[in-house]
């Protein structure tokens, strides 16, 4: 779930550098960069923290 | 050759009259407009040494012609004495400058000291002070060695006059356009020609601003922290991280090259380092609190959040103001110049950067007041942090009254975020960093491709793209493009390097300190001497008396 999370954070980035500036216009750069954004912030806060959470100290987690 | 003899004629002919007060006797434009020699040259007196034994309480008779350097005295006063005195008096006010706000800068690490320490518990004072003590050596050991040269070694053409050596940027070619990824000369402020004046002011400056990132990451990994990852991590980011994302947005790298390669607007904008310095701490603060999770007694078994107050609020206001003195270096210091190319922009910055804190302040505590029924002091601190680092990135290029709303907008943000972490991510930041610095570094970095006014002038260029930086609200929406490329680089990829990095360090090392070193307090097992020795400590918060702690 934590590799996941990485990976999708890094696609999230390709998203919105690399592939935004292989679409000609600014309205598709701005949608691109949109887009990257938010599935990097969905393998941040939906998978690589929702991860972390699953062993949290208050549910008998760390610390060690 | 006119406008060289023009420009030259104040000096030539001593003290210049006011422009409101032309001096009968002054010579007119039509008379300088022939030829200068150095014959001419020699027929200008200075004051009489009679003259100056009886003292200079006007101040006329101090920097005149005696006291333009010659350099042959046996010819006297020459043309190419007085265009070299010229030049290296802009130099001088440059490096004078940018040292001197570089030192402001450095002082900074006591303000953050005093913050971090005030918002944490008496328990762990001497644990904290101590982070916030050595992340300026280690940092800075870890910039000189390498982190410089990977950030700056591509970088010649910054205007300090002497910084041509670092000319060596690693290049790909990606998508039929190079990208500058980092800087190769440097190393050690001694390979590839860097044993230069002008590197060495420059570097001055650069390291004070890694180790205020640095510095972040400290805060929001307090009271959990075991000091030898601490000293690892930051070796890693003063090293490595930092340097890469300030060479792609100040070394020259390939965000900073979207204007020129892709035509987006100026390319990556970042004036101050709202992105470069406080969301690169902000987001490595966010992957350390991640990988070390919260204090004990942070969160109740459902996952209820308790609060922890830190134990001296006094620390945390002085520390703040401490801060905010600071920032008059980090923001108009950042011109590198006080002298040419538009420089004298440094007293907008200057305002500028008083008043989004100014805003941001009164924000977070309206905030709070309107939200919990108290201004609440911590929440003023944090705000007029959060709009001081929004203002950061924009500074340079925005007028007040984007300024102010810059500002006001980051002190209401750092209240939503502060929650937000705490109460969504489940993340524990004693300081709130990763809002102040995280959150609203991004919005600092954004906000360039909003309110840049088109009026800056830093001589007719940015980033290789003629002209002057302009945001959304006035016609360039490519600039817009350039600054969300940055945010996700940020969160992308900067939090990425630091989440691997430190998840390493955790195998390895081991992040966090045992849960009696906690409990106990950090000062005397990782320390092994208490910051308050005199004082016995007592928990008087229902809270923390109900976690036992």
């Amino acid at each position: 779930m934590k590799l996941a999370g990485v990976i999708v954070i890094v696609g999230g980035w390709l998203i919105a550098t690399v592939a935004a500036l292989q679409v000609a216009s600014l309205r598709g750069k701005l949608a691109m960069n949109v887009i990257g954004i938010a599935v990097v912030l969905y393998g941040l806060v939906g998978l690589l923290n929702r991860a972390h959470l699953k062993t949290a100290i208050w549910k008998g987690g760390r610390p060690h | 050759m006119l406008a060289l003899v023009a420009f030259l004629a104040p000096a030539v002919w001593g003290q210049a009259p006011a422009p409101s007060a032309p001096s009968a006797t002054a010579p007119s434009a039509q008379a300088v407009a022939a030829p200068l020699t150095d014959q001419d040259l020699k027929k200008i007196a200075g004051p009489k040494p009679e003259e100056l034994a009886k003292g200079d309480p006007g101040g006329t008779l101090t920097g005149t012609v005696n006291d333009v350097v010659v350099s042959d005295p046996k010819k006297g006063l020459t043309l190419s004495d007085l265009v070299n005195q010229a030049g290296q008096n802009r130099v001088a006010i440059n490096f004078v400058w940018t040292l001197i706000t570089g030192y402001l800068v450095m002082f900074m690490q006591a303000g953050f000291a005093l913050v971090e320490t005030g918002l944490c518990r008496a328990k762990n004072a001497s644990h904290t002070m101590m982070m916030n003590f050595m992340v300026y050596g280690a940092g800075m050991l870890a910039y000189w060695v390498m982190g410089f040269a990977l950030q700056m070694g591509g970088s010649a053409g910054v205007g300090l006059g002497g910084v041509a050596p670092l000319s060596g940027e690693f290049t790909v070619n990606i998508l039929g356009k190079p990208w500058g990824l980092f800087g190769t000369h440097g190393f050690f402020l001694t390979q590839g020609g860097s044993y230069d004046v002008g590197i060495m002011v420059l570097f001055l400056f650069q390291m004070v601003f890694m180790d205020t990132a640095t510095t972040i990451v400290t805060g929001a990994a307090a009271e959990r922290w075991k000091f030898a990852a601490f000293i690892v991590s930051t070796l890693f980011l003063g090293a490595i991280t930092y340097p890469l994302y300030g060479n792609w947005a100040w070394g020259g790298g390939w965000l900073s090259q979207l204007g020129k390669n892709y035509g987006l607007g100026h390319g990556y904008c970042d004036f101050a380092g709202s992105g470069v310095v406080h969301a690169v701490g902000g987001v490595t603060a966010l992957a350390v609190s991640m990988i070390l999770g919260p204090r004990i007694g942070k969160y109740t078994r459902d996952g209820k959040a308790n609060a922890i107050p830190g134990h001296d609020i006094v620390l945390v206001l002085t520390g703040c103001f401490i801060l905010a003195f600071g920032w008059f270096g980090f923001n108009p210091g950042s011109t590198l110049a006080a002298s040419g190319n538009g420089a004298l922009r440094i007293g907008s910055i200057a305002v500028s950067t008083m008043l989004a804190g100014m805003t941001g302040s009164f924000a977070a505590m309206l905030y709070m007041w309107i939200r919990f029924g108290k201004p609440d002091a911590s929440m003023s601190g944090n705000g007029l942090l959060a709009g001081l680092v929004a203002i950061t990135a924009p500074s340079g290029f925005v007028n007040t009254v984007g300024a102010c709303i810059i500002g006001f907008a980051a002190g209401v943000l750092v209240c939503l975020s502060v929650e937000f972490v705490e109460k969504i991510l489940k993340v524990d930041d004693p300081v709130g960093a990763i809002s102040v610095h995280g959150a609203c570094g991004l919005w600092g970095v954004l906000s360039v491709g909003l309110f840049a006014d088109g009026t800056s002038n830093y001589g007719g260029s940015w980033n290789n793209v003629d002209g002057s930086v302009t945001g959304l609200f006035y016609g360039d929406p490519g600039q817009f493009v350039a600054q969300l490329m940055g945010v996700a680089t940020l969160v992308g990829v900067v939090f990425t390097l630091s989440y691997v990095f430190n998840t390493l360090v955790d195998v390895v090392v081991g992040q966090r300190v045992s849960a009696r070193s906690e409990l106990q307090g950090l000062d005397l097992p990782e320390m092994g001497a208490l910051g308050y020795p005199e004082f016995q400590l007592v928990t008087t918060h229902p809270s923390q008396a109900a976690a036992g702690l």
